[in-house]
């Protein structure tokens, strides 16, 4: 009769959206990973439909559940989450439960890349991009779709390669200004990709890894991680092994669910959310000239959430959520 | 005899009502402005806090290369037009060579001028050069007189309003050393940044309110005591030629022991930090720094992001766990 208690993380990233159930010894008991596509309510839907499928319900109960990634808020909301965190707090939790013995995380995903630096299997430092998205998976996803490839087969493709072609990748506009001008050169197509995940690599470590100290082990992740080419960059220039963990796409979602265990907070959930109706509107705040967008997330035609005002004034919204 | 007549011919004649753009050199001397120029009988229109309006005129003003903060400048001024006889855009340029500001400051009053040309707006200025031999008092005084205003009295307004800027930013001092000495609890964040970013509501203004939400504690760089910081620096980098970028460096260095964090804020893009922050990443240990670089956008979700991890990395450093 009484079920062993399991908890749920959900990271929904711009490109991928990522979710976990892990039990009380935070092993992983069901997990799925799909593209968000630019409809985070509705991939998260699917996720819920997927996880439900792989779950025992017999045998564990979901007590709590965390959010994290670029669409945390409105998921959040959504599915009545106990813990929204940060996606770096939610990775470096993650993966040092996983490798304790960790020291330096790379994580590059769809649009951002970051570095977080543990020590004692703390995370003490981090640095993220700050600016463009040059070098991220976005960057890989518009180059492969220039040189008629799928970006899956990027990695493969890279390794063989004996002579990389240099790219200037400091910049996503240079870089494909410079890529034409290659392929019209008459460089490989190995070549040039190859160059192009070396790019990715000393981009990363110009840019986000600047004036940090790289101590290995060193872990890789974020959906660049699954680019084998990429990975043998990173160890070629640093001239030591770099691990790519099988389920390095999903520690956000990990992280999370283990944050979510340690709130303590427990709360119903439910998978059938995804038959519930949500709403997303947007309204554009017109008491200043600030013009907030501020963003209404409604259920079955009720208010529960609202953000994106800079100042009370447009705060109204949030108090009818109670 | 009666020299009355004369005044009609002062250059800035027929000026009566003072535009003063907050941004910029506002948030380092607006209240020896406001001071100076009620002390000799003007009125003074200070344009509104910076909103996505104001920056948005500014984008349209400037070129694509002008950094975040001259755009936002252009935009203050632009608001002003209509709402004074004339936009005061000074010329402070900084007071020797290892005290200067930044080019575009120098530059700010010809640019001004030349961006604003169709608008017929009509600029008044104060010019002080970093190579200038004389003290910026002088300069003011015969900002004064070209107001029409004898140089007593300008000399007047001018030691007065000193005398009410210096007692105001003594008193914000007096209450960040409070905060840097209490022990309450809560992180104590340095937000390194200029005045004109720290203070600018719709800029680093959000970092303060957001930051207090999860229970921290902002200090500002112009609320330490500059005058030992500028001279720690000196001790730090002979060569290094902003008076800001000092002030930062040094700040940081005064309050080494009392910090669990530092938020390096720049505008993109930002000549000066470019060099200094470089300088501060590269040499300041054992402090956590989070390097923020704010640009002409819109949301706040990614600076929330990076602050929100910042303060959970401290959290996790000083408690040595995860836990919660």
């Amino acid at each position: 009769m009484n079920k062993a208690k399991a908890y749920i993380g959900i990271d929904i990233g711009s490109i991928s959206t990522k979710g976990v159930i892990i039990d009380e010894s935070k092993n992983i008991i069901a997990s799925s990973y799909l593209w968000t596509e630019g409809n985070p309510v509705g991939a998260v839907r699917n996720l819920l439909g997927v996880l439900k499928e792989q779950f025992d319900d017999e045998k564990y109960t979901i007590v709590s559940s965390g959010t994290t990634g670029s669409a945390r808020r409105l998921i959040g909301a959504m599915i009545g989450a106990g813990v929204v965190k940060n996606e770096i707090t939610a990775h470096a939790v993650g993966t040092t439960t996983i490798h304790p013995d960790v020291r330096t995380i790379f994580e590059i995903g769809g649009q951002d890349s970051k570095i977080i630096l543990v020590e004692n299997g703390i995370a003490v430092d981090y640095a993220m991009n700050t600016l463009c998205a040059a070098g991220t998976g976005a960057f890989l996803s518009s180059q492969a779709h220039r040189l008629g490839v799928e970006v899956e087969e990027f990695g493969e493709i890279a390794l063989k390669s004996k002579h990389p072609t240099p790219i200037a990748a400091r910049c996503t506009v240079f870089a494909e200004s410079d890529l034409v001008h290659k392929i019209q050169m008459g460089h490989s197509r190995e070549d040039i990709i190859a160059g192009l995940c070396r790019a990715v690599a000393s981009n990363y470590l110009n840019n986000v890894a600047k004036g940090k100290k790289i101590v290995s082990p060193i872990v890789f992740q974020g959906g660049v991680s699954k680019n084998q080419g990429v990975v043998k960059a990173f160890s070629d220039e640093l001239g030591v092994p770099v691990a790519v963990d099988e389920n390095g796409h999903l520690m956000g979602a990990y992280g999370s669910a283990i944050l979510a265990m340690e709130s303590r907070k427990e709360a119903p959930f439910t998978f059938d959310v995804g038959e519930m109706d949500f709403v997303t509107k947007e309204i554009t705040c017109g008491k200043c000239s600030n013009h907030c967008e501020i963003i209404c997330v409604s259920r079955d035609g009720t208010l529960i959430d609202s953000w994106g005002n800079r100042c009370e004034k447009g705060e109204i919204k949030a108090h009818a959520k109670k | 005899m009666n020299l009355d007549f004369m005044k009609e011919f002062h250059e800035y004649a027929g000026v009566k009502t003072v535009g003063i753009p907050r941004a910029l050199q506002y948030y380092r001397y607006g209240r020896l402005w406001l001071e100076f120029f009620k002390g000799l009988g003007l009125e003074c229109v200070v344009s509104e806090p910076t909103t996505k309006d104001i920056l948005t005129a500014g984008v349209n003003r400037s070129i694509d290369e002008a950094c975040y903060s001259i755009k936002v400048y252009f935009g203050h001024v632009d608001s002003l037009i209509g709402k004074c006889d004339a936009v005061f855009v000074p010329r402070i340029a900084g007071f020797g060579i290892r005290d200067k500001f930044c080019t575009r400051f120098e530059a700010l009053y010809d640019v001004v001028s030349t961006v604003f040309a169709d608008k017929g707006i009509r600029v008044i200025t104060l010019s002080h050069d970093w190579h200038s031999e004389n003290d910026i008092e002088e300069d003011y005084i015969e900002l004064g007189m070209k107001l029409g205003k004898s140089k007593k009295e300008a000399k007047k307004a001018y030691s007065q309003a000193v005398k009410v800027a210096q007692q105001a930013s003594q008193q914000e001092a007096k209450e960040q050393r409070r905060m840097t000495v209490s022990d309450d609890g809560g992180f104590k964040l340095l937000l390194a940044a200029h005045p004109y970013i720290a203070h600018d509501p719709y800029i680093g203004g959000q970092v303060e309110s957001f930051l207090n939400g999860l229970g921290c504690k902002v200090l500002y760089v112009d609320r330490a005591n500059t005058r030992a910081a500028v001279k720690r620096s000196q001790a730090i980098v002979s060569t290094l030629p902003w008076i800001e970028s000092r002030e930062i460096l040094g700040t940081i260095d005064l309050y080494k022991n009392k910090l669990d964090g530092i938020i390096l804020m720049s505008a993109y893009p930002c000549c000066t930090d470019s060099m200094a922050n470089e300088y501060i990443l590269r040499t300041v240990k054992n402090i956590p720094i989070l390097q923020v670089t704010m640009d002409v956008q819109d949301g706040t979700a990614g600076l929330e992001t990076r602050l929100e991890s910042f303060v959970d990395i401290i959290k996790f450093r000083e408690s040595g766990g995860y836990g919660n």
